[in-house]
């Protein structure tokens, strides 16, 4: 009994004598129980109907020792070392009988999955995942019941200890993808993590790097049909967020509807989505390129309207374009970060007043405007945030190029960014290749079948 | 991967209908072109045969791994470099001679050394990738580019400024002998092919056999319309007139209702992108065949590494200063003639190197 007590009071000075840490001690079957758990981490209301009911209900000791044993999580406790982790992680120790048992009972927070706020569909599921790992687990388990679906956890983050969960189906995934994944893991340094973007960072191999090779997603869809594709999916706790792994560039322009609509209509949205993307991007360039070095370009009526719309701005093109590209910038961070209730007036400021008065004061020409607007709404257009963010940046390097060598910049620009996107490996996969409608292709929306094959 | 040396011999022949090539072709008219555009397709495709049924018995090998094997360091390095040096020239001049055409028609206010530095620049970052990168980086550009050139050919032929019967009064000059420069530039439009001396450590050889003779024909679609269109729109006398026909006629060229309404810009922006592609793939090339001779095989892998990024860089901004100095110092037409010499080498060059590559591979057991 001494020896229990001894244990009790190391805890608590490893707790550094914390004043959630609840030491409940009573006496039956004629010795003393304790039960040391951490208050608001642990759910009372298990406690009591796990663990204190039966005990006024045995009347034996051992009719009460075979009940806790037969409690799922339920362990007898061999290595004392690791008491103060079990009541961290929200396990309730039960003092008993010259024992020491651990008895899960963390009170789970935000397992309910609410709906899809970040990548939405129109017709398709409508609920994300949730913050909670276990929730998530099953949310994926009810989605694909395979018996070659596999999980494996691991906990990352020298302080913040969060559990993660590597998932998938072994019949489909690259053993290659998958030892690459246990290996970058195992390097992670790093004290608090918490969320999957982080993660994405951590896991990369380069420190700097502008485009994501790895796809975050909140849909419990897209990420099992992810699974089905044979790609590694990586589950955090706390946080509604999965990383898939690998991903290819065609992932992050692919939206979860391409697969609920008819052929035709699939095929439009694509082929805006494509379009936006190449508006976004070289857009603002194209401007610079044209009105400062090769006005000759466009047929003569156009080229003579943008003049015109341009005759009494008193700058080059380039300051115009970075001055209202700067406006959106700042429009779209503002609206991200403001409280619903200021959000509408931030736009009708913004874009509103700021645009036309720009324009009437002719700082910038109408056509600039037009350009501006165009370019920023072809940005929303992109199904993943992280591939949107991503094109918003590269936009300035490639006006710099235009600012320099005019269409013959935009062209070198275009090249070098597709020679940085084709030299890029996603966990060994090319980021960038086309593949024609082969079924071994890792792309996230297909129609090709993939059971049966290997 | 089969498909990826497709593009890249796409990619040299559509690139050559406008630079070099005509050229050269125009120049010899009355001297036998057309039959040389005849001998040449014969000449080109047995060559590609032979250099394909070479490599195929070498599977995933490129030129510097099976010289390796079968020569002594002293004839090997040499002939790598002598190839690798020829075969990054090829990128060079094209380059060179679209840094001209960037000048002239959209960038003429600018330096022709910063023009062509910035090309370079481009090329010098896009050869340093790796191999693979470099082929998917040729697909998507043939894959957007092709229907462009198609495109632009069609409106050629079905311009109202194209005569049919000049083309005709070239009948009258099909028998004549034709000269050695003008079969050497007429198979150059097929070089291509020689990109599988680095390109077979990723590409299965042995199932392009089967799709080559689609090659020859491609190739007598490029060459006639290389050698004809411009002259139906000039003239047979008239063509000679000009530096770069092509360039040329699709300036009289219009589309109507486009946002562009000059081909001439269309063109240009296209073949800016060929040319950047070709230069990219031709030094990464010969970056690869010197490579094979310079960086030691023994050597641990981690320092290799380093060594060959060093080196890397190293050659491409060596080569890249070259290039600029070989500028710098020739005018336009010092600099066609230096072309026209390059190309008349480079015709006995490609065809040693072919028949080795054949001679070796007939005692390798496959």
């Amino acid at each position: 009994m001494k020896i229990q007590n001894k244990i009790i009071n190391t805890l608590k000075q490893q707790l550094q004598e914390t004043k959630d840490l609840i030491i409940h001690s009573f006496e039956y079957y004629n010795q003393p129980i304790h039960l040391v758990y951490i208050q608001n981490l642990c759910d009372a209301e298990k406690i009591k109907t796990d663990i204190i009911q039966p005990l006024m209900l045995c009347e034996k000791e051992s009719k009460f020792l075979l009940h806790l044993l037969s409690l799922t999580h339920c362990q007898v406790i061999q290595n004392q070392e690791d008491l103060t982790n079990l009541l961290l992680l929200g396990n309730v120790l039960i003092f008993f009988s010259n024992e020491i048992y651990s008895y899960k009972v963390i009170s789970v927070l935000n397992n309910q999955p609410e709906d899809a706020t970040v990548e939405m569909v129109v017709q398709g599921p409508q609920k994300a995942f949730t913050q909670n790992l276990n929730t998530n687990l099953a949310l994926i388990r009810k989605r694909y019941p395979s018996e070659k679906l596999k999980v494996e956890y691991q906990s990352i983050g020298t302080l913040s200890k969060t559990k993660i969960a590597i998932l998938y189906d072994v019949n489909y995934a690259d053993p290659i993808v998958i030892n690459e994944v246990k290996n970058r893991l195992s390097k992670i340094d790093i004290d608090v993590i918490q969320s999957a973007g982080q993660l994405e960072n951590a896991l990369n191999k380069r420190k700097i790097h502008l485009f994501p090779t790895m796809m975050i997603t909140e849909r419990p869809d897209r990420t099992v049909l992810n699974l089905a594709e044979g790609k590694v999916i990586i589950l955090i706790n706390g946080t509604p967020f999965t990383l898939i792994l690998p991903a290819v560039f065609f992932d992050f322009i692919s939206s979860m509807d391409d697969l609920f609509h008819s052929f035709w209509i699939k095929m439009l949205m694509i082929v805006v989505r494509y379009l936006a993307l190449l508006v976004t991007l070289i857009l603002p360039a194209l401007y610079i390129a044209i009105t400062s070095y090769n006005p000759e370009i466009l047929r003569s009526q156009l080229t003579l309207t943008i003049a015109g719309s341009r005759s009494g701005v008193p700058y080059p093109s380039f300051y115009e374009v970075l001055f209202m590209m700067l406006a959106v910038e700042m429009l779209v961070e503002a609206s991200i970060r403001l409280p619903k209730a200021i959000g509408p007036t931030a736009t009708t400021v913004g874009g509103l007043i700021l645009g036309q008065a720009a324009q009437q004061a002719q700082l910038v020409s109408s056509i600039m405007i037009i350009v501006t607007a165009f370019v920023a709404i072809a940005n929303f257009t992109i199904p993943v945030n992280a591939m949107s963010f991503a094109i918003r940046c590269i936009r300035y390097p490639l006006i710099l190029f235009a600012c320099f060598f005019g269409m013959v910049g935009l062209v070198g620009g275009v090249i070098v960014l597709l020679c940085i996107l084709v030299d890029m490996r996603s966990f060994g996969t090319p980021f960038l290749s086309i593949s024609w409608g082969s079924s071994d292709k890792i792309e996230t929306i297909t129609n090709v079948p993939k059971g049966g094959h290997h | 991967m089969t498909r990826h040396f497709f593009y890249i011999v796409m990619l040299t022949m559509m690139l050559n209908i406008i630079l070099n090539v005509p050229m050269v072709l125009v120049q010899d008219r009355f001297h036998g072109s057309i039959i040389s555009i005849v001998i040449s397709i014969i000449i080109g495709s047995l060559f590609i045969f032979l250099f394909i049924i070479g490599m195929s018995r070498f599977p995933k090998k490129g030129l510097p791994e099976i010289f390796h094997e079968k020569f002594p360091a002293y004839i090997r390095n040499p002939y790598l470099v002598f190839l690798g040096i020829m075969w990054m020239a090829s990128g060079t001049f094209a380059l060179v001679s679209y840094s001209y055409v960037v000048k002239l028609y959209l960038n003429p206010e600018m330096n022709l050394l910063l023009i062509l530095g910035f090309l370079l620049f481009i090329i010098i970052f896009g050869a340093s990738k790796k191999t693979d990168s470099i082929l998917y980086l040729t697909e998507i550009i043939i894959v957007i580019a092709a229907p462009m050139v198609a495109f632009i050919l069609f409106k050629a032929i079905t311009s109202k400024f194209f005569y049919f019967d000049h083309i005709k009064r070239m009948g009258h000059f099909i028998w004549q002998i034709p000269s050695y420069s003008s079969i050497s530039a007429a198979t150059y439009i097929f070089i291509g092919y020689i990109n599988l001396a680095i390109v077979n450590r990723f590409i299965d050889s042995r199932k392009l056999i089967k799709v080559l003779w689609t090659l020859p024909i491609i190739g007598i679609f490029v060459l006639c319309s290389t050698f004809f269109i411009p002259m139906g729109f000039l003239g047979v006398n008239g063509v000679n007139d000009v530096v770069f026909p092509w360039i040329f006629i699709t300036d009289s060229l219009r589309m109507e209702f486009g946002f562009i309404e000059r081909v001439l810009y269309l063109t240009l922006c296209l073949y800016l992108l060929l040319v950047l592609l070709f230069g990219i793939i031709t030094w990464h090339i010969g970056l690869k065949l010197l490579e094979g001779v310079f960086i030691g095989k023994n050597t641990s892998a981690k320092t290799n590494i380093k060594r060959e990024k060093l080196f890397t860089f190293v050659f491409l901004i060596g080569m890249g200063v070259l290039t600029l100095i070989l500028q710098a110092i020739t005018n336009q037409r010092q600099f066609f003639y230096i072309v026209k010499l390059w190309l008349n080498i480079r015709f006995p060059a490609e065809f040693m190197l072919v028949v080795l590559v054949y001679l070796i591979s007939r005692r390798q057991k496959a």
